[in-house]
């Protein structure tokens, strides 16, 4: 890891390198994960019938033989809920398919059992009638769009909109267009204008844990939940919704999480639990199976992206549009916030006057898509930057400037309106061309020249090849508030409702010790649950640490300004003379007049009552963190086997509180858009079965897959994050597959525009490539 | 429904003679969570795919997912809970938080005993010998280059020590 400092103060504790404060529990197997959780006395273990068919009515659902089975102590049906549909943008989904409904993807649920043992309690789904009358299913958004195909939610016209959805009718749960300029003029008076069509796959965040959770059913007829979660409030009121219950009656516990990338956001299997503790009166254990966790949780939609663009002849981006249909699956989840979400990002990192992004977001009889890392950034991404290459090839430009002459400026005002701040994204790509020592003259196909080529009887090619990709992650949030609670020998303690995914707690933590001068051995941090702890924003979109980050500094800062407060008589000054310094309030510049930070607490205590802190950040707009990444690549022109040489990728991330936790994010953001670029897709057949749903089928990169990953941190002061910190957990993850293609193209000259780039793509299109070279002189 | 016959398995589990009454059916990994209270190896996938349940038996890393508790008899068994030495850490552990090589830590464990292994048989592992070691243990949080660093690191102090 580099760092790259601009304008960056210099701090005592923010900015360290500080090993995570959970390592010690986590590295010798103390940590609680879900799986883990041990409520005391017997526990009952919960499995649940999914649906076999990706489309069906469910006509005859009969529980009797499961519930006369020995070790069985209760079983639910939609019987045992509310009749409603929920959501968090639309009320469209049902949380248990009813007899006479319809069940809607693999994986769909319509029972659950809870038994003495697991094996009893899979015995016992299996002892389920369930009669199925199945329908046609929807594989492809693409099919979804057309005038005969089904209808998956008839009923689409009455759900209720609970939040930025805007369903249009057929199969669309949301379409969302922003506008600014005029594309048609744009086009017409461009130079030259490319078309091109981009598609992923829908890609699983495989995080290693599989969901779990545990629920207990109290005496005063609240629920306690604990869950591998990445939100306890969103999930608390999930549960509350689907049960019909105040929010109060439930008490969610987040445990440690193994992973989540956005994958633990939406309510999965913690109302079943729940009843089927109630149902019983014992705890009730859900842990999925891996195979269950891949179907029946919600993986990053594919998307079709069409898109066209007009340049000038001197290297400016006239018009641009954006037509975007992506695969929401079952249910507008986290579909609707991507749909709802793209026109304020898809620009890229690029000004552009005219321009439209129009997004379709539609439903399919697969699992329903959620948010991962990144939402929506990844796939257009990877449009937009093939698409500076291929034209910048086309028109015999450098590439590097043309993006130059296009990266937005300062005070940009993107299509969403918001006029955005710290825009660096010139001092990332410099940083990004220096680290990588990148020339854009060598980057012609082949220019890189020859490989290792395989030895002996191998008849095989390698071939080098180099690519970039610009991209950013606007990082907006929801609201947080954190309690800071002073102890009486004034040391320091955090109460926080945000979930720790990625090593917030120790940032937060030193952004307490920062404010009020401790030594990180005197804070603490508590993530607690939601009847314990101040609501809290959720731990994803890169938001915690702005959000939760701010409210912490600003709960500390007001310990320190009562503490001054307080001061103001013994030490005779006003509040803004004084200083805190090593357990100590003092008058700058008058080294001999202090006081401790103890007496001053004791005081107020007796006087007014204990000091305690409160902070709170609102809500607040997207704002761009950078990332630039740099390929090389060796392509095998026998096999199509590509092999990452190099991996370059440069952060731009404010101040960074804690550069190892930062390092690790980059780390891991790059990794995943490697797999997202190479080798994974969750993948369903014609009939709408997954057939993909395990490690082995579904390949994420392994140890021997990954080179060294290069990390460059551009550490520019942000205006609106704690000490000018950026969120940076979603911008590592976009640009990957972007820059692994264009090197791809380097090396061989063939353009793969369909994700994952597989040997098969590769070999298959390096046989078409003459063809293709020809059709692209007459066109 | 007659496979429900159990029996007694006796191994040793981090030096420690442990007994449990195990079904037929139980795997290793659900003899030491679920019997002998050991939570620290950890279920990603149970059909070998993961690494997250990796321990060792008689010296040799398994999946403890592909290995049935009846197997486990008379075994020496060693997980995570056994890697340090009371409250000192194990130089690995100690190299893991000092290159920051985890995050969610689910994967850690499994990771732990994969590179002790690897450290007993290879103490100057490469770069490419250890990530061909380690290319069973999935982690997702990573990009396992911290990993690399930290068991190579801890193998260079291993060595220097031992001297």
């Amino acid at each position: 890891m580099k760092q790259i400092r601009i304008d960056a103060p210099e701090f005592r504790t923010v900015g360290e390198s500080l090993p995570r404060i959970d390592a010690v529990e986590k590295l010798t197997g103390r940590a609680a994960f879900a799986e883990d959780i041990q409520p005391g006395g017997p526990i009952l273990h919960g499995a649940v019938l999914r649906s076999p068919h990706a489309h069906a009515r469910l006509t005859h659902l009969d529980v009797s033989q499961a519930e006369a089975m020995p070790g069985v102590r209760a079983v639910i049906t939609a019987a045992d809920f509310p009749d409603l549909r929920f959501g968090k943008y639309l009320r469209d989904e049902r949380y248990m398919a009813r007899e006479g409904g319809t069940v809607l993807y693999v994986g769909d649920r319509v029972a659950a059992v809870a038994a003495d043992t697991l094996e009893t309690a899979r015995e016992a789904v299996k002892a389920i009638e369930a009669v199925y009358e199945p329908l046609e299913p929807i594989v492809d958004c693409l099919r979804a769009l057309e005038a005969d195909a089904p209808l998956l939610h008839p009923d689409l016209d009455g759900y209720e909109v609970v939040a930025l959805a805007a369903p249009a009718g057929g199969n669309c749960c949301s379409e969302n267009m922003l506008e600014r300029g005029d594309v048609e003029a744009g086009f017409a008076e461009s130079h030259r204008v490319f078309e091109q069509v981009y598609t992923t796959e829908m890609i699983h965040q495989a995080y290693m844990e599989p969901h779990g959770c545990l629920a207990i059913h109290n005496p005063d007829e609240s629920y306690t939940i604990w869950s591998s979660t990445q939100t306890t409030f969103w999930l608390r009121n999930a549960v509350a919704e689907v049960m019909g219950i105040s929010q109060n009656r439930v008490r969610l516990v987040p445990t440690e999480i193994g992973g989540g990338f956005g994958g633990k956001i939406s309510l999965i299997d913690e109302a079943a639990a729940a009843i089927l503790a109630g149902k019983s009166g014992m705890p009730v254990r859900m842990v999925m199976r891996r195979s269950e966790d891949f179907m029946a949780t919600e993986p990053r939609s594919g998307f079709h992206i069409a898109i066209k663009t007009g340049v000038s002849e001197d290297m400016r981006l006239v018009a641009r549009t954006m037509e975007v249909v992506l695969d929401s699956g079952a249910f507008a989840r986290g579909g609707v916030l991507m749909s709802a979400s793209i026109p304020q990002f898809a620009e890229g990192p690029y000004a552009i006057p005219n321009l439209r992004v129009h997004v379709r977001c539609m439903y399919t009889n697969k699992a329903a898509a959620a948010a991962m890392r990144a939402p929506g950034g990844p796939q257009t991404n990877f449009a937009l930057e093939s698409e500076t290459e291929r034209i910048a090839e086309a028109m015999g430009w450098d590439a590097v400037e043309f993006r130059r002459r296009n990266l937005m400026p300062q005070d940009y005002k993107n299509l969403a309106g918001v006029t955005l701040q710290c825009v660096n994204a010139i001092e990332t790509l410099d940083a990004a061309l220096e680290a990588s020592g990148y020339d854009p003259n060598q980057v012609r196909p082949g220019a890189a020249g020859p490989g290792t080529a395989g030895s002996g009887a191998v008849r095989s090619k390698t071939v080098r090849g180099r690519g970039l990709g610009m991209g950013n992650w606007n990082v907006g949030g929801f609201p947080s508030g954190a309690v800071i609670k002073m102890n009486d020998d004034g040391s320091a303690s955090i109460i926080s409702g945000v979930v720790d995914l990625t090593g917030v707690n120790t940032t937060l933590a030193q952004i307490l010790a920062e404010v009020l001068h401790l030594p990180m051995g005197r804070v603490t941090i508590r993530t607690l649950d939601s009847e314990s702890a101040p609501p809290a924003t959720i731990s994803a979109g890169s938001q915690a640490l702005k959000s939760m980050g701010g409210a912490v500094y600003k709960a500390a800062n007001h310990v320190r300004q009562q503490l001054f407060e307080e001061a103001v008589e013994s030490l005779d000054a006003t509040p803004e003379r004084m200083e805190l310094a090593d357990g100590q309030v003092r008058v700058a510049g008058a080294p001999e007049r202090t006081v401790s930070v103890t007496q001053l607490l004791a005081q107020a205590s007796m006087k007014q009552g204990p000091i305690v802190g409160y902070g709170s950040t609102g809500a607040f707009s997207r704002m761009p963190s950078f990332a630039c990444h740099v390929a090389d690549v060796e392509v095998d022109t026998e096999t199509g086997q590509v092999k990452l040489l190099r991996y370059v990728a440069v952060q731009d991330c404010g101040i960074a509180i804690n550069p190892a936790i930062c390092d690790g994010q980059v780390q891991g953001g790059a990794a995943q858009g490697i797999g997202m670029a190479l080798s994974e897709g969750f993948k369903y057949d014609a009939r709408g079965n997954p057939s993909t749903a395990g490690f082995l089928d579904y390949k994420i990169p392994s140890a021997l897959d990954l080179p060294n990953i290069e990390t460059v941190l551009v550490e520019k002061p942000a205006v609106d994050g704690p000490f000018g910190a950026k969120g940076i957990g979603e911008p590592p993850n976009v640009p990957p597959p972007a820059a692994i293609a264009n090197a791809i193209y380097n090396a061989v000259g063939v353009r793969i525009a369909s994700l994952p780039i597989t040997p098969e793509k590769v070999r298959a299109a390096l046989r078409e490539a003459p063809r293709e070279k020809e059709a692209g002189q007459t066109g | 429904m007659s496979m429900d016959t159990k029996r007694i398995v006796t191994a040793s589990i981090n030096g420690a003679e442990i007994s449990v009454m195990a079904d037929n059916r139980m795997s290793l990994l659900e003899m030491l969570r679920d019997a002998a209270g050991l939570t620290g190896t950890k279920e990603g996938c149970m059909t070998g795919d993961c690494g997250a349940c990796s321990v060792m038996m008689n010296g040799r890393v398994v999946d403890s997912c592909l290995v049935m508790a009846a197997e486990a008899e008379g075994a020496e068994i060693e997980t995570v809970e056994g890697i340090a030495d009371g409250k000192n850490l194990h130089p690995l552990q100690r190299k893991f938080l000092e290159h920051a090589a985890l995050q969610c830590g689910i994967c850690t464990p499994g990771f732990l005993v994969s590179a002790k292994a690897l450290l007993e048989k290879n103490p100057d592992p490469s770069d490419a010998e250890t990530r061909y070691w380690l290319a069973g243990n999935l982690c997702r949080c990573t990009g396992y280059q911290q990993i690399i660093d930290a068991v190579r690191d801890a193998a260079a102090e291993m060595r220097s020590s031992a001297k």
